[in-house]
């Protein structure tokens, strides 16, 4: 009797024990699942490779990639939607990640935390906490693990790049095809309806206009090619850089006007006089302008 | 993205103004491959001997967020 109440004595805490573990270690939700906005951040934080790859986190630091939830000229854009519209909530606490569609691209690592980060998000975003948002990004481990492969999941214990680097310091690289692939960056730009969601959005289709406009028509470069030349990570264009921006659209969009001034007699005695103005733009980019 | 194009009378009377507008919603875009072609033929009261044309392409992300892309003037005169 007495080692049978001695039993459930140490059999109760340790079921209690065991029971409460995930939620200590992963927060509330399901195994695995991120539990907080700050290890959100923490987790998917590059710092950690800036120390040996300076100068591309120097270039990656002044991307969109950097701060996809910002929009132009540090305006935090899914402000708007949660204040008006389908995806609104009367208070952060409402949200979910249901309201957070656009994160499928612009913050993809959101799916792998509970909805009270959801919430806490779209606290920071209705506050207008840009030091908070900013830290939010496509960083390393989001190219180089999860949109890395596209056949079966990235392995949690690798990350990918261009080559194999067996002692890479941290996790080992693996190599990745897809990395030099259009379709890599296909992934995120330019899937247009998602239809998914419980709230659908449209977003861009510049990955179709490049399948379907450019390739067709004898294009031969890759988005890579383009936007990352010698694997710079600025990804250009860099639309808070205004005059940049500007440079980058003339040489990709020249315009060519002409231009003829002259008199017709339309009826006797009767003179017209005209000017035409003929213009014409050519796109020299792999796909349509504009588009996202 | 837009192209306006204005054209003004030796004094700075306005004469004519279009704009055309390339965007997704419609896609009215620039297509790789497919130059966009415009012909704007622009009425000239008689007896004037030259009009200034101002060529305007931008590309504008948001209302009232604008960056200049081309900015081209001629003068054009009329031959009778």
């Amino acid at each position: 009797m007495l080692q049978k109440r001695l039993s459930f004595i140490l059999i109760l805490p340790t079921a209690l024990i065991l029971s409460l573990a995930p939620l200590y270690l992963f927060g509330e939700g399901k195994k695995g699942e991120i539990g907080s906005l700050k290890e959100l951040i923490d987790r998917y934080d590059s710092s950690r490779c800036k120390e040996c790859h300076g100068e591309i986190y120097a270039q990656w630091e002044k991307s969109h990639h950097a701060r996809p939830l910002m929009g132009l000229d540090g305006w935090i854009f899914m402000s708007l939607y949660l204040k008006e519209g389908v995806l609104s909530v009367k208070s952060p606490g409402q949200a979910t990640k249901a309201n957070f569609p656009c994160a499928k691209c612009h913050l993809p690592q959101l799916f792998k935390a509970t909805d009270s980060v959801a919430a806490e998000l779209a606290a920071a975003v209705l506050r207008d906490d840009k030091k908070t948002v900013s830290r939010l990004n496509i960083g390393c481990l989001v190219c180089h693990q999860e949109k890395a492969v596209v056949h079966g999941r990235p392995e949690k214990t690798a990350i990918y790049g261009t080559r194999e680097v067996k002692d890479h310091e941290g996790l080992p690289v693996k190599k990745s095809p897809l990395l030099k692939d259009p379709l890599f960056c296909g992934q995120c730009h330019g899937l247009g309806p998602n239809l998914e969601f419980e709230n659908p959005v449209q977003c861009a289709t510049l990955y179709g206009s490049y399948l379907h406009a450019y390739l067709p028509n004898g294009g031969s470069r890759t988005c890579q090619d383009c936007h990352m030349p010698g694997k710079d990570h600025t990804s250009l264009p860099n639309f808070n850089d205004r005059a940049g921006t500007s440079a980058h659209l003339r040489e990709a969009l020249p315009l060519e006007v002409e231009t003829l001034g002259y008199v017709f007699q339309f009826e006797p005695g009767k003179y017209h006089p005209l000017a035409v103005v003929k213009t014409r733009i050519t796109n020299k980019a792999g796909h349509r302008i504009p588009d996202g | 993205m837009v192209l306006d194009v204005t054209a003004t009378a030796p004094d700075g009377k306005k004469l004519f103004e279009a704009s055309k507008f390339y965007m997704p919603q419609r896609d009215t875009s620039i297509q790789p491959f497919r130059p966009k072609e415009e012909t704007f033929e622009i009425p000239i009261p008689p007896g004037t001997k030259e009009v200034n044309v101002a060529v305007r392409l931008t590309y504008q992300p948001r209302p009232g967020n604008v960056y200049s892309v081309h900015s081209i003037d001629r003068k054009v005169a009329i031959s009778p």
